[in-house]
């Protein structure tokens, strides 16, 4: 048997993450270092289904974490933009394969090392998650832009021509957001925070139009 | 007791690569060699060349190694909306879980077990761990129901038997699934 309860695991131990692409160089490189390794129970996280051929008797499993090798700038934004794709893989179900796509493209063309500097907060994959609860919650998929704050919360806008609706996701159950409408009077504008639930119930009634009838 | 200091101690597993599609990833540890695949999942059939493609390449650098198991592992989770199991028990939906005694409570929270045993329609051993997991979707509960269907005696020797072995994991992990929700689940799911 591979695997163990946590609780009667002896230590904690880590994976090291890489990309796809450095396979051959690490298995040839590093096949030294491969025979240090302490096995570990399964994958940790994100639910991967796995086809698992393994190549000596099993060991008593650990606690399992995922730290990022010491890397350079570039790859630590590709490490960031790739835990917010896996973060979308728990909500694939939910998301249709147009929106995957429309997601995936917006977030490589937020997070490149062009835009991004050394000191600036890199995306909170929890603030990403809350956005993708709140779209399969409130079934609304019509974002027109996402964008991140300084503090890595992910920012939502929706823009029409006669409303701008702009979201912050925070990583607990909370959304600070903002409406400009424009009414037969003159812009009319209007902030809140409430819980995701919450501003599903006000997110569409301006996206539904209800705030200009 | 107080406790003045506290150690920790940790210690590299292996490692995980995860693809420019955040779909595909490969676990190396010490002794074990792993291709997953997260959702969107794609057919059988075509996980299992992606892992054949993989264990090729691994095999290539590292040579070949004795094969002691082989197992496949499927990790499902299932969201089930608040009102729909509020006053119900998960037997409503999934066909293993834990039971207590009236006198102890009236009603089962979160809970989590692992089972193990052999299949019965391919004899194939498994290893099943059930229980409700942290909510993915807002108002909603989520249970995980893994299943660890494997082989680990009597492994052929021939990379081609190896992987005929292999493709009776399918029939075992379906059988067990299938068996293992219930009707309302299915609906729920489709």
């Amino acid at each position: 048997m591979t695997l163990a309860a946590p609780q009667s695991a002896p230590a904690s131990a880590v994976f090291d993450a890489g990309r796809w692409p450095d396979l051959v160089e690490l298995l040839s490189r590093r096949p030294a270092d491969l025979m240090m390794y302490t096995p570990s129970a399964a994958p940790e996280t994100n639910q991967p289904r796995a086809f698992n051929v393994q190549v000596s008797p099993p060991k008593p499993a650990a606690l399992v974490g995922l730290i990022q090798q010491k890397s350079s700038f570039e790859e630590t934004l590709f490490n960031n933009l790739v835990s917010l794709k896996v973060a979308t893989s728990l909500y694939a179900m939910h998301l249709s394969a147009e929106e995957r796509a429309r997601l995936f493209a917006r977030l490589d063309s937020v997070i490149n090392t062009e835009d991004w500097h050394e000191d600036d907060s890199l995306p909170r994959s929890e603030s990403f998650v809350n956005f993708l609860k709140w779209m399969v919650y409130s079934n609304d998929f019509s974002w027109s832009s996402i964008g991140v704050s300084n503090e890595g919360n992910v920012l939502v806008a929706w823009s029409r021509p006669d409303l701008v609706l702009t979201a912050q996701f925070f990583v607990q159950n909370k959304v600070t957001w903002t409406s400009t409408v424009e009414t037969k009077e003159g812009p009319a504008h209007t902030v809140g925070t409430c819980s995701l639930q919450y501003f599903a119930t006000q997110a569409l009634f301006y996206l539904s139009r209800g705030a200009m009838r | 007791m107080a406790v003045d200091r506290v150690e920790t101690n940790s210690e590299r597993a292996g490692f995980k690569m995860t693809a420019e599609n955040a779909i595909d990833v490969i676990l190396i540890n010490s002794d074990s060699f792993g291709s997953a695949r997260l959702a969107p999942y794609d057919r059988w059939e075509n996980l299992v060349a992606g892992a054949r493609s993989n264990f090729e390449t691994f095999t290539k650098v590292v040579g070949r190694k004795q094969i002691t198991r082989i197992a496949t592992r499927f990790i499902n989770r299932f969201d089930i909306p608040t009102e729909k199991i509020e006053g119900h028990s998960f037997a409503k939906f999934v066909r293993v879980g834990v039971s207590l005694p009236i006198a102890v409570s009236h009603v089962i929270g979160d809970y989590s077990l692992a089972v193990t045993g052999f299949e019965v329609s391919t004899g194939a051993k498994f290893l099943i761990q059930n229980g409700t997991v942290p909510p993915a979707l807002l108002d909603h509960i989520s249970i995980s129901l893994d299943i660890d269907a494997y082989w680990d005696s009597e492994i052929p020797t021939r990379i081609e038997e190896i992987w005929e072995k292999a493709e009776t994991l399918r029939d075992a992990k379906n059988a067990i699934f299938e068996n293992c929700i219930t009707d309302e689940m299915r609906e729920l799911i489709q």
